[in-house]
């Protein structure tokens, strides 16, 4: 460590705890927090990977009794790469080193520390099944006829509208169609700390960004008709109106004659 | 203070009286021509997909958030322009042959618009370039551009407690900065492009003649023609269509426009608002008369 001081990658995995100072995590004594800082003080970049050291993952998860969160929140002010997923896709982390290792840089991050080149979009921007959500063709229930014929898994709770991932255009470990909406379930959100083990898994999230359908406008908006009951009740009204108005301008005029005929008792 | 039947009719009276003057206001020249640099839109259902790519640039470039109403927040789906959809993409299906075409429905910029002349005060108005654009200072909210559009173009913010009107305007943000209409800019087949009124008239013409059997006229069977050329005194904005136009639910327009009916009224009326004014005038002077009458009563009992 001494000998690669502010060259070496530091790659931390797993939550810390920070509850009673952290003394949930010790090895040989020594507190993960402490460990943590240590090292990352020393390191040439530093890149969590996992949910769990991004920002916590399931030991955070409420009532999260160990006070357990990520790396970045610990190692506050300093650069950290986070890679989170549930696991995190291995390339992910491989195309960050080897950045590091060739061009002594890091990849553009967004807000939460994560490359842009693997996070910097929707899992439903780039969905394969994308085209049964434009066409309306949702799974209802797990093992329908949907379900069979690969519709888009929206309704059953996916939180691919939300979670920001290249899951969908780099199947876990290059094993074709290993991830979860290619295998037939709705997507976790493990990356995003909003969603994964806090939104209920079969729960479905707002669309961030509605685009339109597979459908069209028709060339006239439908428009409702005025039922012949309803017409009728509202040419009474107006009818009634009418007639109201009528007999109170009536009533004006004689009141009026009566007033210029009796004299005023005020005066 | 009491009513008396006598002052109500003379209120009316009045009323009527301001109406007639304003009906006898004579109706300007109704035919106009296109200024020298007008420029617009030509929209070719030959060439448009369908893919609504400008209906979402249109959002973009013009700040205007998916309309998800109907459609329980899944997608952004109007089934019209509205008021926050100043261009929308139409499906037309024959219902007796697997015809199909888009209609690309927005603001079509006339020559002589029916909207501007309904405009009382003046938020709707030709300006550069002919571009028909909305001043939201100006407007009152009386929503009469919206009835006299033979396109049912203007819309009015129902859902805003402050609600403006809402129409395309060209772009004329965009074009101000040297970019294109977003619609024009994002379209994949060029279906829909920019240009002088001119050249677009042209470009139109030039498609018909190298394709005379592609196009078709207003009606069934009619020759082929550019809608917009003399429609409504014509438009800015010009479609070319493999369905005739009817069915395209393009209004079937003389070729003047109607707008100097509306105009004649509108700013024959409230031509720097002295008949309103004057109107109140006469009321103010019946209202102060008879409480005059009146108090001069009290006092003699």
């Amino acid at each position: 460590m001494k000998e690669h001081e502010g060259k070496y990658v530091l790659v931390v995995e797993g939550a810390i705890p920070t509850k009673e100072n952290g003394i949930y995590c010790q090895i040989a004594g020594r507190t993960a927090v402490d460990i943590l800082n240590d090292v990352a003080g020393k390191a040439g970049a530093i890149i969590a990977i996992g949910s769990c050291a991004s920002w916590g993952g399931i030991p955070s998860a409420d009532p999260n009794p160990t006070g357990a969160t990520g790396a970045p929140m610990i190692l506050k002010g300093k650069t950290v790469v986070t890679i989170p997923g549930c696991p995190a896709n291995p390339y992910n982390l491989l195309g960050t080193v080897l950045q590091f290792a060739t061009l002594g840089t890091l990849p553009a991050l967004d807000e939460k520390g994560r490359p842009k080149f693997a996070y910097g979009r929707t899992i439903h921007e780039h969905c394969p099944r994308r085209a049964h959500f434009d066409a309306g063709r949702f799974v209802q229930k797990f093992g329908d006829e949907g379900h069979r014929q690969g519709w888009c898994l929206y309704k059953t709770g996916c939180k691919g509208p939300a979670t920001h991932a290249n899951c969908s255009v780099q199947h876990f470990g290059e094993v074709p169609d290993a991830w979860p909406i290619g295998v037939g379930h709705p997507c976790f959100g493990c990356t995003e700390q909003a969603l994964a083990f806090r939104v209920p898994l079969h729960t479905t999230v707002d669309i961030d960004r509605a685009t339109p359908p597979d459908t069209y406008a028709p060339l006239h908006a439908p428009m409702g008709k005025a039922a012949p009951v309803a017409a009728g009740v509202g040419g009474l009204v107006v009818g009634a109106l009418v007639g109201a108005g009528w007999a109170a301008s009536k009533k004006l005029g004689t009141t009026e004659e009566q007033a210029s005929k009796e004299p005023r008792k005020e005066a | 203070m009491t009513l008396d039947r006598r002052s109500l009719l003379t209120g009316a009276a009045a009323t009527a009286a301001a109406a007639v003057t304003a009906a006898t206001v004579p109706a300007e020249a109704s035919v106009k021509t296109a200024p020298p640099d007008a420029v617009g839109l030509l929209y070719d259902t030959t060439l448009c997909i369908g893919c609504k790519t400008c209906v979402v640039a249109c959002r973009e470039a013009n700040d205007k958030k998916p309309d998800t109403s109907n459609s329980n927040g899944l997608w952004d789906a109007p089934l019209d322009l509205n008021g926050q959809t100043k261009n929308i993409i139409k499906l037309y299906k024959d219902p007796d042959s697997p015809v199909r075409s888009y209609f690309k429905s927005q603001c079509m910029h006339c020559v002589d618009p029916a909207c501007v002349g309904a405009c009382m005060i003046g938020a709707l108005q030709k300006r550069e370039k002919g571009i028909v654009t909305y001043k939201q200072e100006y407007c009152s909210g009386c929503r009469y551009c919206q009835v006299a559009c033979p396109f049912e173009i203007p819309k009015f913010e129902w859902s805003s407690k402050a609600p403006l009107m809402v129409k395309c305007e060209l772009c004329n943000h965009r074009l101000a900065e040297g970019k294109l209409p977003g619609c024009v800019e994002v379209c994949p087949r060029h279906a829909v492009i920019y240009g002088t009124r001119e050249a677009l008239l042209a470009e139109a013409k030039k498609r018909i003649a190298d394709h005379p059997d592609r196009y078709r006229g207003y009606k069934d069977g009619d020759p082929p023609r550019v809608f917009g050329e003399t429609d409504g005194g014509g438009t800015q904005c010009l479609v070319l269509s493999h369905v005739p136009y009817e069915k395209l639910g393009l209004p079937d327009l003389e070729e003047t426009s109607h707008a100097g009916v509306p105009r004649s009224i509108q700013h024959g009326v409230y031509q720097g608002f002295i008949a309103p004014l004057a109107l109140y005038a006469v009321l103010g002077a019946v209202v102060f008369r008879n409480k005059r009458a009146q108090d001069k009563d009290g006092g003699a009992a």
